[in-house]
């Protein structure tokens, strides 16, 4: 109906009661808290932030949700179809105090999955390492000894690594010098060769010198066992770790019975934060705590309810002019599905009237003008309706979508049967290709005429100026009612009645004319006599435009020229009308796609007639159906949207108004509700 | 090609191509163009994908609208129903066709642009979706009236 009216509401109770105060208070949803002033606070009533409670809190919900994640992973939750659009589940207040028993309990199981959950992060790493370990063994697979090994008593052993590729013969050229030496190459690739050489003790010093020359260094891995040994003894390691993941991963899906309560903890603990993070802003004393809020009226009563079961005391009063107080609208089942298409656009400022029941009457006709398809609407409206029976749990904002879904279908079905649009002519089609009607056959005649018919679109053209005319003229009207509201009759005059008579003045004007009529195919409703009122008061309009819309100047050249540009905004009107021309082109363009389907699958119909061809028909049909379905709701959606922002919206709407930030906890899965 | 010009039928195909083609490609590049805009708030934020996939969309209905008078033309010179125009009728047609042929083109890549824009709305404030699909649904308006143009000039012969 309208923008709610807002008090300004002080609690002051005991400090014990307060988190239960505060716990109930959050559960309404319907306060704005505000946080104490500077000049509020004094000796005895200070904040008391406690940042600290804050940060556990938030840990917490972390913590539990990432156990949620490993639950999901392990133990995937079986969930139907549309659990993705459902809401939060309600829970009563009793079920949030009991939860306080079994908090301990369930944080323990969220720190055991999370330790399952580490302990399988640490063994992939042992097991990345292993297998790092394993490849660079496999160049060493053939040696039979330890890589660490030294040498003997009387020899020295060096074991590395050669870049690029040697033989044996190439190296002991190379240490042609300090023979004897024993060489045994292990591989040999282009990048590297494995080498062992064995030496006399002596020349040892000399061996690595040379070795040195070439770029010898150690194998990057060591180990005590010969190669083959060791990639053994690895391979097991890996075998027992994999086998530890998939014990601890059992053992995570053994809590998958539990998830409800760690789903309970991670919302617990987000109450918590909000509440301290509102309590953070609140004055305390000693004993008692002061705390100021905005609420809609209406919902006082709730709140003097909950205060009264404790010793606090209430107290209430208007609010003032020069507070900031945020916006909230409530309307009948009619128009609230459109509240949000209006708070998207922006929330009414002060003295401005909630727009949502004159945006709700045009929207639903203009949705249904554009889609235009009675079958169409048909599956919107019961598709709404259905997933509306189904998602009970679905947040407020979500259902107010889907209601505006099911009343826009609702209209398009009624602009459906007005043109005989049944998914286009599908069922002529059918009557002419399986059960041999003439050309000229109409299964279901429409009430009006189809919208290609000869001479329709432009029949449907005027139709929706017509409607144009009338969206423009309410918003003026609207714009002159708010203008009175707070007393600017000269606004009023100006920028609502004179518009009013300068702008339908013209049309009706227009209408009295041979060539409009001409062009709209319409016959002369308006009498010359009428013709040439309309066009004295369209004058008398653009007179006071002139003289009156510069009036914010004093200099008398200055405003003349204001008063001359704001005429020049007639043309404005102009382009506004015509805009309104896309309520026919997108109403032909769903009939015309939808007969482009029943053609294409009459077509592939011909190519195999019978039963195959039954089915060739209907998958073609379903198919584009879906997709132009898809496409011209969402158009219909867009440009009705448009209509109301652009061409109705600025006439008199300036928004500007603050949402309310509610008091409330913004938990994941479950809503928490007074009991 | 002189004979092209003397057929009535030829000369509507001609603008039965234009309009499927010119428009086609307008929302081919305008919704490559969302597209990839999409894909990368996808990557950042998988949940955003519903709504940056309607952003992309936006900018598909021009080939549609060149479909809607291709078929249209098609339907009514004897290619899909209809018989075949005279000389005049075809050059009307072809003119009928032009509108949303060019402005499907030049409309569609700019709605790719602007619808990319918004996806960059959604992808920083996803609550203001609402608003952003109006930007690029301003560019459509001038699509939308050459559809009409050309459907009141296709339907009429």
């Amino acid at each position: 109906m309208a923008v709610l009216k807002m008090k300004h509401i002080s609690i002051c109770g005991l400090k014990s009661d307060r988190k239960q105060i505060m716990e109930r208070l959050q559960r309404l949803e319907s306060l704005e808290i505000i946080g104490a002033k500077e000049d509020e606070l004094d000796e005895v009533f200070k904040q008391e932030v406690s940042s600290e409670n804050v940060f556990e809190y938030e840990k917490n919900t972390h913590n539990a949700d990432n156990a949620l994640g490993l639950l999901a992973v392990y133990a995937p939750e079986k969930t139907g179809l549309l659990a993705g659009f459902d809401g939060r589940v309600g829970v009563s207040a009793k079920e949030y105090e009991d939860f306080e028993d079994k908090y301990d309990d369930v944080s323990e199981v969220v720190d055991t999955i999370l330790a399952h959950g580490k302990n399988i992060n640490d063994n992939n790493a042992e097991i990345v390492r292993c297998t790092q370990q394993i490849e660079q063994l496999t160049l060493w697979k053939d040696l039979d000894i330890p890589l660490s090994y030294a040498g003997s008593r009387d020899t020295k052993t060096y074991i590395g690594v050669l870049p690029k590729m040697w033989t044996e013969e190439t190296i002991r050229k190379q240490l042609a010098s300090v023979d004897p030496v024993e060489i045994e190459v292990v591989s040999s690739t282009k990048e590297q060769t494995c080498v062992v050489i064995t030496c006399l003790k002596e020349n040892a010093d000399a061996v690595a010198d040379e070795l040195k020359i070439v770029g010898f260094s150690l194998p990057p891995i060591s180990c005590e066992l010969p190669p083959a040994q060791e990639k053994t003894k690895l391979e097991k390691r890996i075998e027992d770790l994999e086998k530890e993941n998939e014990e601890l991963k059992e053992k995570i899906a053994a809590f998958a019975d539990r998830r409800n309560d760690i789903k309970f903890l991670s919302d617990y603990d987000v109450v918590k934060t909000s509440d301290q993070e509102a309590t953070n802003t609140i004055a305390q004393s000693g004993h008692t705590f002061v705390l100021n809020a905005y609420i809609p009226e209406r919902e006082v009563k709730k709140v003097e309810k909950i205060i009264a079961d404790y010793d606090a005391v209430i107290e209430t009063r208007d609010v003032r002019d020069d507070e900031d107080v945020p916006v909230v609208l409530s309307n009948n089942a009619f128009a609230a599905p459109v509240t949000g298409v209006v708070a998207s656009y922006a929330l009414p400022g002060k003295g401005e009237i909630d727009p949502s029941m004159v945006v709700a009457c045009f929207y639903y006709l203009f949705f249904g003008l554009m889609l235009s398809d009675a079958m169409y609407g048909l599956l919107l409206t019961v598709g709404s309706c259905l997933l509306l029976k189904l998602l009970k749990n679905a947040e407020p904002e979500f259902k107010n979508t889907l209601r505006m879904f099911r009343n826009g279908g609702i209209a398009t079905i009624f602009w459906g049967v007005i043109f005989g649009s049944y998914f286009g002519d599908l069922f002529d089609v059918i009557g002419k290709e399986f059960f041999g009607k003439p050309d000229d056959f109409v299964a279901i005649p429409p009430l009006w005429n189809s919208a290609l018919a000869a001479g329709m679109p432009m029949k449907i053209l005027t139709l929706s100026l017509a409607l144009g005319t009338i969206h423009i003229t309410v918003a003026l009207i609207i714009k002159i009612i708010q203008c009175l509201r707070v007393k600017d009759i000269l606004g009023a005059l100006t920028d609502g009645v004179a518009w009013l008579l300068f702008a339908d003045g013209l049309i009706v004007f227009g209408m009295s004319t041979d060539m409009i009529c001409n062009i709209l195919t319409c016959p002369k409703i308006v009498s010359p006599l009428g013709g040439k009122i309309a066009l004295i008061l369209a004058i008398i309009g653009c007179i006071i435009v002139l003289l009156f819309d510069g009036r914010s100047s004093r200099n008398p050249v200055k405003r003349l020229m204001k008063g001359i540009y704001g005429v020049y905004g007639i043309t404005g009107y102009l382009s506004d009308l015509l805009s309104y021309s896309r309520l026919l082109a997108l109403g032909l363009a769903t009939g015309v796609i939808c007969s482009v389907a029943n053609q294409l699958a009459d077509l592939v119909y011909g190519i195999a007639p019978g039963i195959i061809g039954i089915i060739l028909f209907i998958i073609v049909f379903l198919l584009m159906n879906a997709i132009n379905l898809f496409i011209n709701a969402l158009g219909a959606y867009v440009h009705t949207n448009r209509l109301q922002y652009v061409e109705m919206f600025g006439k008199f709407y300036e928004g500007g108004g603050r949402e309310m930030n509610s008091f409330k906890a913004k938990t994941k899965y479950f809503k928490f509700k007074e009991n | 090609m002189e004979a092209l010009f003397e057929s009535g039928t030829g000369l509507a195909l001609l603008g039965a191509a234009f309009a499927s083609l010119f428009a086609g490609c307008g929302s081919a590049i305008g919704c490559g163009i969302a597209g990839q805009a999409a894909a990368g708030v996808v990557t950042e934020d998988p949940s955003k994908f519903a709504k940056v996939l309607i952003l992309e969309l936006l900018p598909g209905t021009q080939g549609i609208y060149g479909l809607i008078i291709a078929f249209v033309t098609l339907a009514g010179i004897g290619i899909l129903g209809g018989d075949a125009p005279t000389v005049a009728e075809g050059w009307y047609y072809f003119f009928g066709c032009l509108p949303i042929g060019f402005v499907g083109l030049i409309s569609g890549m700019h709605q790719g642009k602007t619808a990319a824009a918004s996806i960059g709305v959604v992808a920083k404030q996803p609550e203001q979706f609402g608003k952003s699909l109006i930007f690029p649904a301003m560019v459509e308006t001038y699509a939308i009236l050459a559809l009409l143009v050309s459907i009141l000039v296709v339907v009429s012969i």
